[in-house]
């Protein structure tokens, strides 16, 4: 069994330095977007999507890009240029989380992470209420 | 008065609880006759009604499960799930059925299903070990009855009382139609792959009894050969279902892509590693006799890890965003209610925790065999190091889920680890079980001499180098391939592109040396696989897998590196635009326009945009119909259109189109929906803009701005007259409509009045009617700006598109399905091996077989 436990001990202590390495490198640091105006490095901002006129989330067949903008909690806003596939949740989603870099003052992306509200969230329907009928 | 059908629904819906706790109450009743009949000599009486409770009890969730898909078939939208999760529009059968199970209760519902079919398997087979492994098992059936009872699927929707009924005029109960399924859900996968991933999640409770059982006699040979044939089964199962998975989301989510280490996926990923090290132990242990501790441990806690996934998918635990707002998951979580999530905590607390310490106080009384793997090159040292390597890419992944919850616990702010994170740590894991696949079949158990495990290995080492040096070519022409779509400056590039932009020797040399692994371990497995089919047909399963195996690190290596995405616009009426040697042009929309919504065609889910692509090699093609150009049709369309209030609530759904040749996918996906492209007058930038009572020449038709009218804070709108050539006077009011509802930065929010778009006086040649979309007013100057589509004058639409190019994605497909399939074979083995287990021969010390050697 000797044997066993040196290859054992070694595959583990590798892997768990390895792991460490790779955790911090894949670390992303999470910024509001003051910050993110000055970063020279990739980083994530989260905010609430804008749906207003002027604000309006529009299709950039130019640049083949979905543009929108975001407020984030300091009621900052910039303006996102996302190219990659629009996720599905976007048209109703309230917020995003985007990540990307700023250039010109226009926040760069190429991930975002939409949160899926509820299904019809806020819209009244006479059914949505339960009940609950011969629970315990 | 209530009406006679409310007054049936009241009933059926007691009917399903009522269902439910006779679950509950025949589990209990099944425990105590257990007990009983395992501390006193049994009668045949006890026995009877030990099994007879236990059927009585399966039975009833069967039944449970049965009732619900009936109600979810037959379109009860007076119960709450059904009204949530099916409507009128889901018309094939086999769907109406499948939205049983898309929702949360339903998932509890499918699983305690499948683990209520397996019981009757586990008591019939069991043996001695009934009394162990029966309670247990029946116990989990409770609780998940209770987790039904509490998050429920029998609740009604609740009738209006008469004043809330005033507010809703066109109210009815119970509710003519449903919310309808997610049209993501409305795929054939999605009738098979939730039924076998959770066939695999509910086997996984029976090496968890037989482990428990095995503690508890402390006889930890005899449980080995009985619970074989249930962990290579779920193996399988579970791979197959991971694989289901992972096919849905390339073929419908427009991902690009099939595996994205979201929690969710990992959730399913990480009891497939460990309960694979099982298999892979539990072979040990009857060849070798090693093992025993582990096999104990892993069959313990493969079951656990389910329940933590369970946990950390349903509990809401990820769904939570932390301190900084950062969003966990692109899956949407339905969260548990608090009283249904105790039981699973109850759950996950009582058989980890349980089993992990019943494992600890035996861990001292386990024999330990000395001799096993005291020589390097040994198949006990292989397998050794195999469940090792499993057990650490288990707990890799397991640890990278769960982080966002450990710093939230450690009150740091919580991070979720990228793909990336998966995709570093997993290569070395990866090459390493590679390489050890690849050597297996060459060496034997206790000792292989060297020189012979050498001689063995050279053919097998000569193939892969020649396969590594085919790579290190077909590397570099893919590298050159993707260099021509790469551009440095965008910032919008994929992450594998910027992880191979940063360190593309580095790149290339996993790429090659991970699939030259593969290879080795492709070709090794199928030398002996063939070998051991023609002596032994069923004992050929395992090696098979391995084949599987290879090939599939193989694919996915090469498919995932060496991918190739490019984003076009194709406009209609404008020459094709070429990606990748492919020749794309639009070709028209076949969807039907609604009324009032000209640049919103109703797009259902047999509707597309068609675009006509011309392959690299067009002109050599011998044309059978004269055809040398092939049409692909991303799908777009709205799933919600008759739902939705007003255009913007419209839910969209975006659908790739795949074109499959043997050698690579070519993937067309709508980076967007399609946007309609309005002309613009000379020198402006969008639109026209028009100074009250100005004309313009526009197309065929001189356009003037009439008048301006609306009400203050409501409407606004303007009076156009159009005049054709033939003198014929044409009028159109486009009004914006002032919402109150959102009102920032001082702009009133504004919608477009749908009925006043369009202009069905005007056609153009191909039936679309004119259209006046209104932009804005001023309201100082009156000025107007519009958008215009007229005859002579016309828009267009701007199909933005996503296209992939994925080579070698076949081969990762190929190899999950012979994996899976020696899995199978090898369960096939294990079950006609069990056979001769007879009760008494535990007294007898374990005989431990002879393995196919390489000598033979």
């Amino acid at each position: 069994m000797k044997t066993a436990y040196i290859i054992a001990a070694l595959i583990i202590s590798t892997a768990l330095g390895f792991t460490m390495w790779a955790f911090s490198n894949s670390m992303t640091p999470y910024v509001n977007i003051k910050q993110a105006r000055v970063s020279s490095t990739p980083v994530q901002v989260r905010g609430k999507i804008l749906r207003k006129t002027g604000r309006l989330p529009y299709y950039d067949n130019k640049e083949n890009a979905l543009r929108f903008w975001i407020e984030d909690a300091n009621k900052e806003q910039i303006e996102v240029v996302y190219k990659g596939a629009k996720p599905e949740a976007f048209d109703t989603a309230p917020e995003t989380a985007a990540h990307g870099l700023v250039r010109d003052g226009k926040l760069y992306s190429d991930s975002l992470v939409v949160k899926c509200p509820s299904k019809y969230e806020g819209e009244k329907s006479p059914y949505q209420k339960k009940k609950s009928e011969g629970t315990t | 008065m209530k009406e006679p059908a409310q007054e049936l629904s009241q009933i059926a819906d007691k009917l399903g609880f009522s269902i439910l706790w006779s679950c509950v109450v025949f589990a209990i009743l099944s425990i105590v006759l257990y007990i009983v009949w395992h501390f006193r000599t049994p009668s045949r009486a006890i026995k009877v009604a030990s099994r007879a409770s236990y059927a009585l009890s399966a039975l009833s969730f069967l039944a449970m499960t049965a009732y619900l898909g009936y109600l979810v078939y037959a379109r009860k939208y007076q119960y709450s799930y059904v009204w949530q999760h099916t409507g009128n529009d889901l018309d094939f059968w086999w769907y109406r059925l499948a939205a049983t199970w898309s929702g949360q209760e339903g998932s509890f519902a499918l699983w305690g299903f499948w683990a209520a079919i397996i019981g009757f398997l586990v008591m019939w087979k069991a043996g001695k070990y009934e009394t162990y492994v029966m309670p247990i098992y029946v116990s989990m059936l409770a609780i998940l009855a209770l987790i039904l009872i509490k998050q429920s699927p029998f609740l009604l929707v609740a009738p209006l009382t008469p004043a809330e009924i005033a507010l809703h005029p066109n109210y009815v109960y119970p509710p003519p139609d449903g919310l309808g399924l997610n049209p993501s859900l409305q795929n054939y996968w999605m009738t098979i792959h939730p039924p076998t991933i959770f066939f695999g999640f509910a086997s996984l409770l029976v090496p968890f009894v037989y482990a428990v059982a095995a503690l508890m006699k402390k006889d930890y040979e005899d449980w080995v050969p009985r619970v074989m044939p249930y962990a290579l089964l779920s193996c399988a199962t579970l791979g197959g279902g991971l694989f289901m998975g992972g096919y849905w989301a390339y073929e419908t989510q427009g991902w690009h892509g099939f595996w994205a280490w979201d929690p969710v996926e990992n959730a399913s990923f990480f009891p497939w590693l460990a309960i694979t090290g099982l298999v892979h132990g539990l072979v040990v242990q009857k060849s070798r006799g090693g093992m025993v501790r582990t096999n104990l441990f892993l069959g313990i806690f493969a079951y656990s890890l389910f329940l933590i996934g369970t946990f950390l998918t349903r509990s809401g635990a990820l769904a939570q965003e932390d301190a900084n707002g950062q969003l966990l998951s692109v899956h949407a979580f339905a969260n548990l209610q608090s009283s249904a999530l105790f039981f699973l905590v109850l759950m996950l607390a009582v058989y980890w925790g349980g089993g992990t310490l019943l494992w600890l106080i035996r861990l001292r009384s386990i024999p330990v065999r000395p001799t096993l793997g005291d020589h390097p090159v040994s198949r006990d040292m292989a397998l050794f190091v195999s469940v090792l390597l499993m057990i650490v890419a288990c707990l890799l992944v397991t640890l990278g889920t769960t982080t966002p919850l450990l710093r939230s616990w450690t009150h740091q702010t919580p991070w979720q680890p990228k793909s990336s994170f998966y995709n570093t740590v997993m290569l070395p894991i990866t090459l390493m079980i590679a390489l050890g696949i690849g050597i297996v079949p060459w060496v034997a158990w206790r000792r292989t001499n060297p020189a012979t495990f050498l001689r063995k290995l050279v053919v097998p080492w000569i193939l892969m180098l020649g396969f590594g040096f085919f790579m290190v070519f077909w590397a570099r022409n893919a590298q050159f391939a993707l260099e021509q779509v790469f551009d440095p400056t965008d910032t919008g590039m994929t992450e594998t592109m910027r992880a191979w932009k940063d360190s593309r020797t580095l790149q290339r040399l996993s790429v090659v040396s991970l699939s030259a692994l593969g290879f080795l371990a492709a070709i090794s497995n199928s030398m002996l696989a063939y070998r051991v089919f023609r002596a032994k047909p069923l004992n050929a399963g395992g090696w098979l897998a391995h084949v599987g195996i290879g090939v599939m690190i193989i694919g996915i290596s090469v498919s995932n590196t060496y991918e190739r995405t490019q984003r076009v616009v194709v406009m209609e009426g404008e020459p094709a635009k070429e990606v990748f040697g492919y020749k794309i042009a639009f070709e028209k929309m076949t969807g039907k326009l609604i009324a009032g919504r000209p640049i919103n065609p109703d797009y259902d889910m047999s509707n597309a945009v068609q675009l006509r692509v011309t392959p690299p090699n067009a002109e050599n093609i011998e044309a059978k119909d004269g055809a040398k150009t092939f049409l692909v049709e991303p799908r777009w369309f709205v799933h919600n259109k008759h739902k939705a209030p007003t255009e913007d609530k419209f839910e969209r759904m975006r659908w790739p189109h795949i074109d499959k040749y043997f050698g690579h996918d070519f993937y067309v996906g709508l980076a967007n929906d399609p946007v309609f492209v309005f002309p613009t007058a000379k020198g402006e930038e969008e639109g026209v803009t028009f100074q009250l009572k100005e004309k313009k020449r526009l197309g065929s038709y001189t356009v003037g701005y009439f008048e301006q009218f609306g009400e203050p804070g409501k409407l606004m709108g303007a009076h156009f007259v159009m005049v054709g050539e033939d003198a014929q006077v044409i009028s159109a009011y486009p009004a914006l409509q002032i919402l109150r509802e959102e009102n920032g930065e001082g702009m009133p929010n504004m919608s477009m009045l749908p009925k006043n778009i369009e202009i069905p006086e005007l056609k153009d040649k191909s039936g679309r009617p004119g259209i006046i979309y209104l932009d804005k007013i001023d309201p100082a100057t009156k000025a107007a700006t519009v958008r215009m589509s007229l005859p002579g004058m016309e828009g267009k639409w701007a199909i933005p598109l996503e296209i992939t190019f994925k080579p070698w994605i076949n081969v990762v497909w190929i190899g999950i399905l012979v994996a899976v399939l020696g899995a199978l074979l090898a369960m096939v083995r294990r079950i006609v091996e069990a056979r001769t287990i007879k009760d008494s021969t535990s007294l007898t010390p374990p005989k431990f077989e002879v393995w196919e050697t390489p000598e033979g």
